[in-house]
């Protein structure tokens, strides 16, 4: 009887993580994949990865860093997924949606438009960092980006490995991924200065 | 022509920005580097550009690393969810 006492006390130990750390994590999958459906399966998943890989926990960290790392590397699958196959726009409409960008923001030249031209931020960066003002007008402004290049901007900030590793196992060339990092920088960059620094 | 020419030696905004971003990913051979310092010599905005992506980087890179994003975004709940999750767990340990 000695396994099943096993089972049933690792069941308690993640049944009570799931009442302490639930909200965390599902709030942050939100944050983080822009889809509350996506981060629904997500959750569910890190808690049954949990389940299932409680033997490799050794308390070496805490059970909160534990599932907030199962939860990432499940965050940065999904959008690895979403960065090769962004399945609700199509790739034409994407490009599109890169030309359209440059033809805003530069002359035929590739000189920036007078009015688009960058701005100075006048406000000190650290204090930008804990302005929860402005980490909501930064999540409005990445949510706004199409679905690749959302999920190229999360990749650069989750991956743990090199940007060429990443690139490699992606399949998709290095110059590809700078890209669309370059597109989803300018709009972020343009969002932020009308939304929350002119606003 | 004039501005062709600049463009060769000086690069335009739209590549100048380019290797900002390159820059932060995979680094810079010495000619675009060199490229790069030139353009942003004489570039306002391109000088902005490179100061505010670093920044943006900067946050990007902070709320990954700790969690605690979570403390300055509300909080989300999910109850339905949640409650699922503990269920499937009691009857897990009941099996």
């Amino acid at each position: 009887m000695e396994p099943s006492t096993h089972a049933s006390g690792r069941t308690k130990t993640i049944r009570s993580w799931v009442v302490l750390y639930f909200d965390s994590l599902y709030s942050w999958a939100v944050y983080k994949t822009s889809s509350k459906e996506f981060a629904e399966d997500l959750v569910q998943e890190t808690f049954l990865v949990a389940l299932k890989s409680f033997d490799q926990f050794e308390g070496k960290s805490t059970p909160k860093s534990w599932l907030f790392g199962i939860l990432r590397h499940k965050i940065t699958d999904y959008h690895r997924q979403k960065y090769k196959h962004p399945s609700a726009e199509p790739l034409a409409t994407i490009e599109n949606e890169g030309d359209v960008l440059f033809g805003k923001l530069f002359n035929v030249h590739g000189e920036w438009n007078p009015t688009e031209s960058p701005q100075p931020w006048q406000e000190e960066t650290a204090h930008l960092l804990d302005n929860p003002d402005f980490n909501k007008a930064l999540q409005d402004c990445l949510k706004k980006l199409p679905l690749n290049w959302f999920s190229a901007v999360q990749l650069k900030f989750l991956e743990e490995k090199k940007p060429e590793q990443v690139c490699q196992e992606l399949g998709v060339t290095p110059t590809n991924y700078w890209q669309i990092i370059h597109r989803a920088k300018l709009q972020l960059r343009k969002c932020l200065q009308i939304n929350w620094f002119n606003g | 022509m004039k501005k062709k020419i600049i463009h060769l030696i000086l690069l335009s905004c739209t590549r100048a920005t380019e290797l900002i971003e390159k820059k932060s990913l995979f680094g810079l051979s010495w000619i675009e580097r060199l490229q790069l310092r030139l353009h942003t010599n004489v570039c306002d905005g391109c000088t902005i550009y490179q100061q505010q992506s670093i920044l943006l980087d900067k946050v990007l890179q902070a709320r990954i690393i700790n969690f605690d994003e979570l403390s300055l975004l509300p909080q989300l709940k999910n109850e339905p969810l949640k409650q699922s999750i503990l269920l499937s767990l009691d009857k897990a340990s009941d099996d």
